[in-house]
């Protein structure tokens, strides 16, 4: 599974994407999480297929912008992180990781 | 209380998130931070050049003697940078129209250069363009003239009146048949404007900002986005990428006068310029939550504050404090809030005037935001130890200010956790 996590400049998310990999590993999933900034994650989502694309709450404000740019790529999911799961310690990101599922379920 | 964030979250910070993602706004605000490699590096060759070493060492003496010849690499980078932020803000703006990124930029060049008539002629070299006006002090020139450039572009594509290839021919090729008639357009409009009725382009936009300028160099000056920037992130929306978008280009022109001032040998002019709040104000990432992360590692009882101050601390000497401000969390959380938003004033405050009395050096380089305090204060300064000390002291204000708070956020998670 590949996740993609958006938010100013891809630094703060990294955390956050290096504990969800963890986190998945514990549950038997494979997933392939990268971190990237608004200004080049769409040259990410042209070179690679995602499964879903996650926007950091203190960038929810461009979240349209985000969201009309995934909205090119067929079958990507497109979804806010919510605030309480975005700190990459383990009691979040195991919520977050959940939230992951589910939304990927719909 | 609920209600207040409620308010602050529809009426103040959504509102002002949008004009943050105006169009122009955020053309302006990605094509000036496209050239931050090009200013830091720049930046970083003043140090080559005025070395923090004793005078009398041979390699300062060579600096010295070297002075004109060591710094061109920085007349060429940091120096100009309006003609590299012009580019830039072009193409941003004409991608969000979905124009031809690179024709926006480069009529976006050539608008901006058209405001400076070269008048002088230097025998065997020809004409001269007066490089001073290419610099942070041309920002807002750069500024009008790119978002100029793009909609007349955008006006003449969009009446029709184009020269439109048939498909045999290659896109690239027929994309620059189609940027004929703007760049007709914007050649003649420029050159009516400062050749035909001589509109001093710079001198006028220098008078019509000054005020800005000026007042945004004073005390208020620096508390205004300071306390903007925390308000935002107390809603936990990136403060610095908000306000930064309206601020910035005023910063950059106060980064320039320092550091041109500096190249000249001459005393710098302002206080203020954006690594003046890095490393004073935002010590461990916005609302200096050094002072908090530090707590949480060190003297935190409760399970909970203890680990996240694990995790929080080695990105809080890297200034980035998302998994604190998200973790404990920060975001509308009333104990918290307090010491976030009043520990960036009292900072704010003593570095203003820590550095008016001429206590530390000013400001003028543009090191990478993610140094720890300290040596980003020391290369911010061009290597002046008590901006380093300083940065320190803060430090230590921060701990204090943050401390009750602390003591009463521990106190809650003990609670939660005895409970369990």
């Amino acid at each position: 599974m590949k996740v993609m996590f958006v938010c100013a400049g891809g630094m703060s998310t990294a955390l956050t994407a290096k504990k969800l990999v963890e986190v998945a590993e514990k549950n038997q999933v494979e997933m392939d999480v990268i971190a990237r900034g608004t200004t080049d994650f769409m040259n990410e989502l042209q070179d690679h297929s995602y499964d879903i694309v996650l926007v950091a709450p203190q960038i929810r404000h461009r979240f349209k912008e985000v969201q009309a740019e995934v909205a090119k790529h067929e079958n990507v999911v497109c979804v806010k992180i919510p605030p309480n799961m975005y700190a990459p310690m383990e009691q979040s990101v195991k919520k977050l990781f959940e939230f992951i599922m589910d939304a990927l379920k719909k | 209380m609920d209600k207040f964030f409620l308010f602050l979250e529809e009426k103040v910070s959504e509102p002002m998130a949008r004009l943050a993602e105006q169009r122009h706004l955020r053309a302006v605000r990605d094509g000036i931070v496209a050239t931050l490699p090009i200013i830091i590096v720049g930046s970083f060759i003043l140090i080559l050049a005025f070395p923090p070493l004793p005078p009398e060492w041979a390699i300062s003496q060579w600096a010295k003697a070297n002075i004109g010849t060591i710094l061109l690499p920085y007349r060429m980078t940091m120096y100009i940078m309006s003609l590299y932020a012009a580019w830039g803000i072009g193409y941003s703006l004409s991608k969000s129209y979905k124009l031809d990124g690179v024709s926006g930029g480069n009529l976006s060049v050539m608008a901006f250069l058209m405001t400076l008539m070269p008048k002088i002629a230097i025998e065997g070299f020809g004409l001269a363009i007066p490089m001073g006006f290419l610099g942070g002090g041309g920002m807002f020139v750069a500024i009008i003239t790119s978002i100029f450039a793009v909609e007349i572009m955008r006006l003449v594509l969009k009446s029709g009146f184009k020269i439109t290839m048939p498909e045999q021919v290659p896109s690239s090729v027929a994309r620059s048949f189609e940027a004929l008639t703007p760049t007709a357009a914007v050649v003649i409009i420029m050159t009516l404007i400062t050749i035909v009725f001589g509109f001093d382009w710079h001198g006028v936009v220098a008078a019509g900002l000054a005020p800005f300028v000026k007042t945004s160099d004073t005390w208020i000056g620096v508390m205004i986005p300071v306390s903007l920037i925390t308000l935002f992130w107390s809603a936990g929306i990136h403060g610095v990428s908000v306000v930064g978008s309206v601020a910035r280009p005023i910063w950059t022109i106060l980064l320039d006068g320092n550091t041109a001032a500096h190249a000249a040998g001459e005393a710098m002019p302002y206080i203020a310029p954006e690594p003046f709040y890095q490393w004073f104000i935002w010590i461990g990432g916005a609302g200096a939550t050094i002072g908090l992360v530090l707590l949480l590692a060190f003297a935190a009882k409760s399970k909970y504050a203890k680990s996240l101050g694990r995790t929080a601390l080695a990105p809080g000497l890297f200034n980035i404090n998302e998994p604190l401000i998200f973790g404990a969390p920060i975001v509308l959380n009333p104990i918290l809030l307090i010491p976030f938003i009043i520990a960036p004033v009292v900072m704010g405050t003593i570095a203003y005037i820590a550095t008016s009395l001429g206590m530390v050096g000013k400001v003028f380089i543009l090191a990478p935001w993610t140094l720890p305090g300290p040596i980003g204060a020391y290369i911010a300064t061009g290597g002046d130890w008590r901006a380093a000390v300083l940065n320190v002291i803060l430090i230590g204000v921060s701990v204090v200010i943050y401390y009750p708070f602390f003591k009463m956020y521990d106190k809650q998670q003990l609670e939660l956790e005895t409970q369990e």
